[in-house]
C-alpha cells in the first residue's frame, strides 16, 4: 500500500504524450494501475472492452435490394478503403429493365473473363426481346452468363468467398440471389522443369504453384474415372485449396479417411506451403526423417497413386506431398525405373552406401584416428600421422571446423543471389580447400573425407531427407569423439530404433523389411518393370494387381516360369 | 479384464528375437567355458546340453499350447490366483533384472579391455543402459523389428570371422573326439542346458504374438539355429587355437578376430567387429529390461510399463557393479546363471504344468476360443 499511495517518481512516456498521465505510474519498472477497482469494476470493464458480437456474414441473407446488398458487400470488404476490390453497377436491358452490379478483386479475376462473359452479353446481349426465362434471375442465369461455372449464393458469405477466391458476384435489383461466376485468373508460372528432382531420362514437367495445374499434371498420367479428387480449405484467412487425390478401388479405403481427418483437424489462420500441412499430418513431427515425401514431379505422384497410395496438392504450392510411405522411398529417384534394371539397381546401391557415408565417414575418421589406429594399415597411418603433425587442433575440432565451414558454403550457396553464385565456389574451393591447407589448420586427408561427405549427402534424392543426413552427421561425429566405435554403435542402434517405430500414416516406415512382409522386389535391387505383378503388400491396398501374370507372352522364358508358378 | 499394454508382433519376431537372446552369449565366455569343460569335444558338449534343454523347452510349449494367447504371469494367474501370478511375475522380473545387470557388466568390461583401456567403465556402460532404454521405452514391435532389421548383420559378422580366421584351422585340434570324456560331458549337460534358458522368455510374451499356433514352431528353430551356431562357432575356436589356449581366452569371438590376416591391408580389423559385439549386446539388454518392467506390470497390475523402465535400469546399472572384477563378472554369469538358470527357466513351467494337471485347467484349443 505504501508503495500504491507513493507518489510516481516517473511517468510513463507513452501515457505523457497521449495526454493520460494519471492513467498508469511506473515504479522500478512495475506498472500499477493508479485506480483501485473492484471486482465488479472490472467485470463492467471487461464487458465493456469485449468487442460488440458482429453479425456474422453468413447469417445475413442476401437482400431483394442491390442498394443494401452493395452497402453491406462495401461494409465487409471495407470499401472505399479496400482500393483492389471493384463493384461495377449497371443496368441489365431485358424486357423490363433491371439494375445490377458485379463485385470481383483486380488481380484475382481475370478481367478478359469479367468483361468477355459477364458485362459484354449482360449488357449488350440481353436486350434481345425473346430473352425470358420466367425471372430475371434465372434468365440471367441460364441465358447470359456463358461462363463455364456458375453458382447460385443464398449469403453475403458465399458471396465473399467467391469474390476472395477470384470469381466475380453478380447481384440483380429484386433478387435474393446472387450469381459467381467462375473468372478466376491468378498470376502464375508455366509449367517447367523440376527444380530439385531432376532426371536424364524421364518427362521434364514438374508441378507448380498452380492449383488446377497441377491437377491437371496427374490427370494427364491417370486418365480413368477412379481418380478422385477431394477438396478441402484450410487456414481461415488464407482459405487455402487442398485436393486429397487417390485412386478409388485401388487404396486401403482406411488410410484415405485417416488422411481425411488428420486434414480436417488443421485448424490454423494460414499455410503458405506443403512443407507446412507435412508437419500438422506427421505421425512424428519432431522426427529427423520425413514420414511423408515431398515431390515435384508428376509421374512419381501418379506412380505412387496407382501404387494405393494418397496424394495432397495444394494451391500455392509447387510440391504434392505422398503417405503412406516407406524410408526406401525416400532412397528412390522416379529415373531408377525408367534405366535398365540393372543400372537402376546400381544406382540404388550407390545412394544406399551414400547414405552411410553421408552421416558416418567423418565419425569413423575420428574414430579410427582417436581410437583404434591399429585398423589402419601402417603405410596410411604414417601418412596421415605426418599431416597431422603440423595441424595445431585435435582432430574432432579439425572436423567439426571443416563441416561447419562446408555446412556455411552450402547454406550461403542457396541465399546468394545468383549473379554472384560463382563467388562460392572460388571461396570454397580456395580458402576451404588449399589455403586451410596450406595454413595447417586442417590435414588434406580430412579435406577428402570432407569432400567425399558432402558429394554422398548430395546423391539423395529427397531433400528433407539430405538436410537430416547433416544434423545426424554432427551428432554422429559427437558420439565418435567420445567413445570411438561404440559410440557410433550407439548412434546406429538409436537410429535403427528410431526409424523402425516411425510409422507413415500408420504404416511402419521400414516396411516391408522390418517388418517383414512379401516383397516386391523395388527395395534397393530394383527387379525388371514386368516382373512388378503384384501391389506392395505393407499399404493393405484394394487392388491387388498391377499387370497381367504374363506381360511377356512372346518370350518362352517367361511364359515357362509362369507355368512353372501356377 | 487387465492387460499390460503392449504391441503385437508377428511369430517370425519372435523367431528373430529369440535368436538375438540365444546367440548373444557367443561373444562373451561361453565358448571358452566349453573349451574347458568338454576340451575338444566341446561341440559335443553344447549338443548334449542342447538335448537336455529339450524337455524344458517341450514343458514350456506344452504349458502355452495348454493356455493359447496367455503368458506366463496369465497362467499363473488361472492356475494359483492373484498371489501365484505376482510371485511368478516377480521372478521373472528379478531373473531378467539379474541377467541384464551381469551382462552390461561382462559386455562393458569386454569392450574396456579389448578396445578402449582408458575409458571409465561407467561411460561404457551407460551407453548401453542408454540404447536399452531406448528400445524398451518404444515397446515390443520395435524391439522386434530393430531385432528383424540387424539380425542379418550380426549373423554376417559372426560367420566372417569364422571364414577370415579359416586359414589357421588345424583339424587335428579337435582330436581326440571326445574331449575330456563322455563322463564328464554328461555331468555338464544338465548345467549347461541354462545356456537356453532366454527361451522362457518365449511365455512372457505369448500373449503377444499374432498367430499363436505357430509359436512352438518358431520356438524349435530358433532353437535349432543357435545351436547349430554355436556348434560350428566351438568347432572353429578350437580348430583356430588348440584346446589349451581356447580354455584361457576369455573374450573368444574378438580373440579369433584379433587373428584376422588376410594380406596386408585385411588384418587388425577386431574393432570392426564392436558394431556387432555391441548391436548384439544393445538388442539382448533391451529385451532383459523389456521383459523385467513388463513382469513387474504384470505382478503389480501396472497396465503401462514405460515408467517401471528408467528405476530398473537404474538398478541394472547399480547391479552391475557390485561384481568386483571382469573375472568374478564372468564367474557369476558361467558359475551360477549358467548353471542354475534352468531351475528357473524350466522349473517354473514345470511347476505351472503340474498345477495345470492337478487342477485340470487348460484345453488348448478350448481355451483359446473362450479367449478369443
Amino acid at each position: 500500500m505504501t508503495k500504491m499511495s507513493r507518489k510516481p517518481n516517473k511517468t510513463d512516456g507513452r501515457d505523457q504524450d497521449n495526454g493520460k498521465k494519471d492513467t498508469l505510474t511506473e515504479t522500478k519498472g512495475f506498472k500499477h494501475p493508479k485506480k483501485a477497482y473492484t471486482v465488479a469494476a472490472l467485470k463492467e470493464l471487461r464487458k465493456k472492452s469485449t468487442r460488440p458480437s458482429k453479425v456474422q456474414p453468413e447469417q445475413v441473407p442476401v437482400s431483394k435490394d442491390l442498394g443494401q446488398n452493395l452497402r453491406i458487400i462495401s461494409d465487409l470488404f471495407h470499401l472505399p478503403k479496400n482500393k483492389d476490390v471493384v463493384i461495377r453497377e449497371f443496368l441489365v436491358p431485358l424486357l423490363c429493365p433491371v439494375k445490377a452490379a458485379i463485385i470481383y478483386i483486380d488481380g484475382a479475376a481475370d478481367t478478359k473473363l469479367v468483361d468477355g462473359f459477364v458485362l459484354q452479353p449482360l449488357m449488350l446481349l440481353s436486350n434481345i426481346n425473346k430473352l425470358d426465362e420466367g425471372g430475371n434471375f434465372e434468365t440471367v442465369k441460364n441465358l447470359l452468363v456463358p461462363a463455364n461455372q456458375v453458382k447460385q449464393a443464398g449469403n453475403q458469405q458465399e458471396i465473399i468467398d467467391g469474390v476472395v477466391n477470384g470469381d466475380t458476384a453478380i447481384l440483380l435489383d429484386n433478387c435474393d440471389l446472387a450469381l459467381i461466376v467462375e473468372t478466376k485468373g491468378w498470376p502464375g508460372r508455366s509449367v517447367s522443369d523440376p527444380k530439385t528432382e531432376r532426371v536424364t531420362q524421364g518427362p521434364h514437367e514438374s508441378f507448380n504453384e498452380s492449383f488446377r495445374q497441377s491437377l491437371a499434371l496427374i490427370r494427364k498420367r491417370v486418365r480413368t474415372n477412379s481418380l478422385m479428387t477431394e477438396y478441402f480449405k484450410v487456414g481461415w484467412r488464407s482459405g487455402t485449396d487442398l485436393a486429397l487425390v487417390y485412386l478409388d478401388g485401388v487404396v486401403n479405403p482406411q488410410i484415405v479417411r485417416e488422411m481425411k481427418k488428420r486434414l480436417k483437424y488443421i485448424k490454423v489462420a494460414y499455410v503458405t506451403d506443403t512443407g507446412i500441412i507435412q508437419q500438422f499430418i506427421s505421425d512424428s513431427p519432431y522426427s529427423l526423417i520425413p514420414t511423408s515425401l515431398s515431390t515435384e514431379r508428376p509421374d512419381r505422384v501418379a506412380a505412387y497413386l496407382n501404387e494405393g497410395h494418397v496424394v495432397i496438392i495444394m494451391d500455392g504450392s509447387p510440391f504434392a506431398i505422398i503417405a503412406p510411405i516407406t524410408i526406401w522411398g525416400l532412397l528412390h529417384s522416379p529415373e531408377d525405373y525408367y534405366l535398365n534394371p540393372v543400372v537402376g539397381t546400381f544406382t540404388r546401391i550407390i545412394r544406399t552406401i551414400s547414405f552411410f557415408i553421408g552421416v558416418m565417414t567423418p565419425a569413423f575418421y575420428i574414430a579410427i584416428t582417436n581410437y583404434h589406429p591399429e585398423m589402419i594399415p601402417t603405410d596410411l597411418l604414417l601418412a596421415i600421422a605426418a599431416t597431422r603433425e603440423v595441424v595445431p587442433f585435435p582432430v574432432v575440432v579439425e572436423v567439426l571446423l571443416m563441416e561447419f565451414s562446408f555446412e556455411l558454403i552450402r547454406e550461403a550457396g542457396v541465399r546468394i543471389p545468383s549473379v554472384l553464385g560463382p563467388t562460392i565456389g572460388i571461396v570454397g574451393a580456395l580458402i576451404l580447400g588449399q589455403a586451410a591447407v596450406q595454413a595447417n589448420i586442417v590435414s588434406p586427408i580430412l579435406v577428402i573425407v570432407v569432400a567425399i561427405t558432402a558429394l554422398s549427402s548430395f546423391t539423395i534424392p529427397n531433400i528433407a531427407f539430405s538436410l537430416s543426413i547433416r544434423i545426424l552427421r554432427f551428432i554422429f561425429i559427437i558420439l565418435a569423439s567420445i567413445v570411438g566405435f561404440i559410440g557410433i554403435a550407439f548412434g546406429l542402434m538409436v537410429l535403427t530404433y528410431m526409424v523402425t517405430g516411425l510409422k507413415s500414416l500408420g504404416v511402419p516406415m521400414l516396411a516391408p523389411v522390418a517388418p517383414f512382409k512379401p516383397m516386391s522386389g523395388d527395395i534397393v535391387i530394383r527387379r525388371p518393370f514386368f516382373s512388378f505383378d503384384s501391389m506392395p503388400k505393407y499399404t493393405n491396398p484394394q487392388a491387388k494387381f498391377l499387370q497381367a501374370k504374363l506381360v511377356r507372352k512372346w518370350d518362352p522364358i517367361s511364359r515357362n516360369k509362369v507355368k512353372g508358378d501356377s | 479384464m487387465f492387460r499390460v499394454k503392449e504391441g503385437k508382433i508377428s511369430s517370425n519376431g519372435l523367431f528373430v528375437m529369440l535368436i538375438i537372446l540365444l546367440v548373444a552369449k557367443i561373444f562373451l565366455g561361453v565358448p571358452q567355458a566349453m573349451v574347458e569343460e568338454g576340451d575338444s569335444a566341446a561341440w559335443l558338449l553344447i549338443i548334449v546340453s542342447a538335448l537336455a534343454a529339450v524337455p524344458g523347452i517341450w514343458v514350456l510349449l506344452k504349458l502355452m499350447k495348454k493356455f493359447p494367447g496367455k503368458n506366463l504371469i496369465q497362467i499363473a494367474e488361472e492356475l494359483l490366483g492373484r498371489p501365484g501370478a505376482f510371485l511368478t511375475g516377480l521372478i521373472l522380473s528379478f531373473f531378467s533384472l539379474f541377467m541384464a545387470s551381469v551382462i552390461v557388466r561382462e559386455f562393458s568390461e569386454t569392450v574396456l579391455t579389448t578396445v578402449l583401456p582408458q575409458t571409465p567403465i561407467s561411460i561404457i556402460s551407460f551407453f548401453f543402459i542408454g540404447a536399452m532404454l531406448l528400445g524398451a521405452y518404444n515397446g515390443l514391435e520395435v524391439i522386434s523389428r530393430a531385432s528383424t532389421l540387424l539380425y542379418p548383420f550380426i549373423l554376417a559378422g559372426i560367420f566372417s570371422i569364422l571364414f577370415l580366421t579359416s586359414n589357421y584351422i588345424n583339424f587335428n585340434n579337435l582330436f581326440p573326439i571326445m574331449g575330456s570324456g563322455v563322463g564328464k560331458i554328461l555331468y555338464h549337460a544338465p548345467g549347461r542346458s541354462s545356456m537356453y534358458t532366454e527361451v522362457i522368455f518365449a511365455g512372457l510374451i505369448a500373449a503377444n504374438i499374432k498367430d499363436t499356433d505357430v509359436i512352438p514352431r518358431q520356438v524349435w528353430k530358433a532353437f535349432a539355429v543357435s545351436v547349430v551356431i554355436f556348434v560350428v562357432v566351438e568347432l572353429f575356436y578350437v580348430a583356430d587355437l588348440r584346446v589349451p589356449a581356447a580354455q584361457k581366452l576369455y573374450v573368444p569371438l574378438f580373440q579369433l578376430a584379433r587373428l584376422i590376416y588376410m594380406g596386408r591391408f585385411i588384418q587388425r580389423i577386431e574393432s570392426v567387429y564392436i558394431f556387432v559385439w555391441f548391436f548384439l549386446g544393445a538388442l539382448k539388454l533391451t529385451v532383459f529390461l523389456y521383459s523385467s518392467a513388463v513382469a513387474l506390470g504384470w505382478a503389480f497390475k501396472i497396465p503401462i510399463y514405460q515408467p517401471l523402465l528408467f528405476p530398473i535400469s537404474l538398478l541394472i546399472f547399480a547391479l552391475s557393479f557390485i561384481p568386483a572384477g571382469v573375472y568374478t563378472a564372468f564367474q557369476l554369469d558361467m558359475s551360477i546363471i549358467r548353471e542354475y538358470g534352468a531351475i528357473i527357466a524350466w522349473g517354473l513351467p514345470l511347476a505351472l504344468l503340474v498345477a495345470a494337471a492337478v487342477r485340470r485347467k487348460g484345453g488348448g484349443q478350448t481355451e483359446n476360443k473362450m479367449d478369443k
